[in-house]
């Protein structure tokens, strides 16, 4: 099946006007639109640009009472509230001090996290005692907090390829005073890990960080429909190798921060066209509005079994735009 | 003894078990959660990992299939060129946490004397306290109870051997 149509983006005067509106490339407005519908756009963007809070998550291994946390740092006066999401997960509506800086922070009693990205690991649901890989992981959200879920039992390939970013990610590790990951110094793609013997699979895979643009609104211009197009060929090749790392019945959660139809169900309908063991499962969680995967897109219709796959947007969830897809190798 | 210079290689160690071993004594102390003691050489430095028996065994699976392990289980310690042991942050959190280390070798900081501690500052402390071991490593814990770090006595100060405000004095 020829994909070339959808990387070719014809603009409208309408993306043209919103796009001198609110800031960003004519060529995003043009999708946003397609995404949103015209009557959905506005409320989007006016998300993206009032911004949200940033997160923490609070580390249950080592905190018995994530109210006490609470607490604690209210007294100190951050503003908290709690995720209708994740419900030890907390939006820190003001901060007195950076949140880096506390000293429950270097004691390892939160990460601080955004709530999509925490939503990702609360999908995959890793079980105590299971394996598990968490593919591309620094700096260590989901590696620490699939650990967390576990209750530091078990066992998870943490992998990255990065030796900056690794010891980030080490540093988390012992922050958050984890104890049941092995850490890979390795490229996903050429990692030599028998196939077939993860119960699951975590791939937050690299992306254009399109979803982060409610933190960092530079992302408004500085990416193109080329590095998407780029960007979306390697996520099918990490996606596809980290699938072989599942066991037949296993579970893995292919994750972006990104918003991007063309990193996201466009991915996804590839990858089922090169497996027939791929399924994709219904991804929903409690509290969230459920926002289904986008099945067509400026022409290009995806596999039907996308829609299974989630979205969260900042104006419909209060998060940073992420989409979480959870797939299963069949027995 | 020297650590000799190798190659980053994991292996389950006697020279790593004893070093800390040794450490763990000279401070009253054990560690009941160290199923496996590995040692990561990576030039001529040496970490010292505690790890459960499968973690253990698949780590050295992933390394016979020639992997480059970074890091397994818990961080107990590193061995300098010369042989010291220099205790992890993590070793420190677990003993304290568990209570299994003798209270003489712990020092209880205060408000700003807790704050200077973890800015990786020397403390100067209002009484001097009557150790038996001038320059011996001590666990130093916050009002709370709460594991700020190592330090060395030095007369009336404490100074930093390593604190948790290292987790994000981290550079890039």
């Amino acid at each position: 099946m020829n994909y070339d149509r959808l990387f070719n983006i014809r603009i409208s005067e309408e993306a043209v006007k919103l796009s001198r509106r609110f800031g960003l490339l004519p060529y995003m407005a043009e999708r946003y639109i397609m995404m949103f519908g015209l009557d959905g756009v506005e409320e989007f963007l006016r998300a993206v640009h009032n911004g949200i809070p940033r997160s923490i998550r609070c580390n249950k291994l080592v905190v018995k009472s994530c109210g006490d946390l609470v607490s604690r740092l209210e007294e100190k006066g951050f503003k908290i509230r709690q995720s209708k999401i994740v419900p030890y997960g907390y939006y820190v509506d003001y901060e007195p001090v950076s949140l880096g800086s506390t000293v429950e922070h270097l004691l390892g009693y939160y990460f601080i996290q955004g709530i999509g990205s925490m939503a990702s690991v609360v999908a995959l649901s890793p079980q105590p005692g299971e394996l598990v890989a968490d593919l591309a992981s620094a700096p260590g959200g989901k590696t620490t907090h699939i650990a967390q879920l576990m209750n530091n039992t078990g066992g998870i390939l943490s992998i990255d390829v990065d030796a900056r970013r690794l010891a980030k990610l080490v540093s988390n590790i012992e922050r958050m005073h984890v104890r049941n990951v092995i850490v890979l110094m390795a490229d996903i793609l050429n990692v030599k890990v028998n196939e077939g013997s993860f119960d699951r699979v975590m791939l937050d895979a690299p992306c254009t960080g399109e979803g982060l643009i409610v933190y960092k609104k530079e992302r408004f211009f500085t990416r193109t429909i080329d590095d998407l197009r780029k960007m979306s060929e390697y996520q099918l090749k990490l996606l596809l190798k980290a699938f072989k790392f599942l066991k037949p019945g296993g579970t893995m959660v292919y994750a972006t921060c990104s918003i991007a139809p063309e990193e996201n169900e466009f991915v996804i309908t590839r990858a089922l066209d090169e497996t027939d063991e791929m399924e994709v499962i219904e991804t929903s969680l409690d509290g969230a509005k459920n926002v289904p995967g986008i099945t067509e897109f400026n022409g290009v219709r995806f596999k039907d079994e996308v829609k299974n796959c989630l979205r969260l947007y900042p104006h419909t969830d209060s998060t940073e735009g992420f989409f979480i897809c959870l797939l299963k190798r069949k027995e | 003894m020297p650590v000799e210079e190798k190659r980053v290689r994991l292996t389950v160690c006697k020279e790593g078990e004893r070093a800390l071993d040794s450490f763990l004594k000279s401070i009253d102390a054990y560690n009941k959660n160290c199923a496996v003691v590995l040692c990561l050489f990576s030039g001529k430095k040496m970490k010292v990992y505690c790890a459960q028996q499968s973690l253990a065994q698949l780590a050295m699976t992933l390394q016979d299939s020639g992997e480059i392990i970074y890091h397994v289980g818990m961080l107990a310690g590193s061995l300098n060129e010369r042989g010291g042991f220099l205790p992890s942050l993590e070793l420190g959190w677990e003993l304290i946490k568990a209570n299994t280390i003798s209270g003489r070798n712990v020092v209880v900081l205060e408000g700003d004397e807790a704050k200077e501690f973890i800015f990786g500052r020397t403390v100067e402390l209002v009484s001097e306290m009557n150790w038996e071991e001038e320059g011996k490593t001590v666990a130093v814990i916050n009002e709370q109870g709460e594991f700020l770090g190592w330090g060395k006595i030095r007369g009336k100060r404490i100074i930093p051997v390593v604190d948790i405000g290292s987790y994000v004095r981290y550079k890039d």
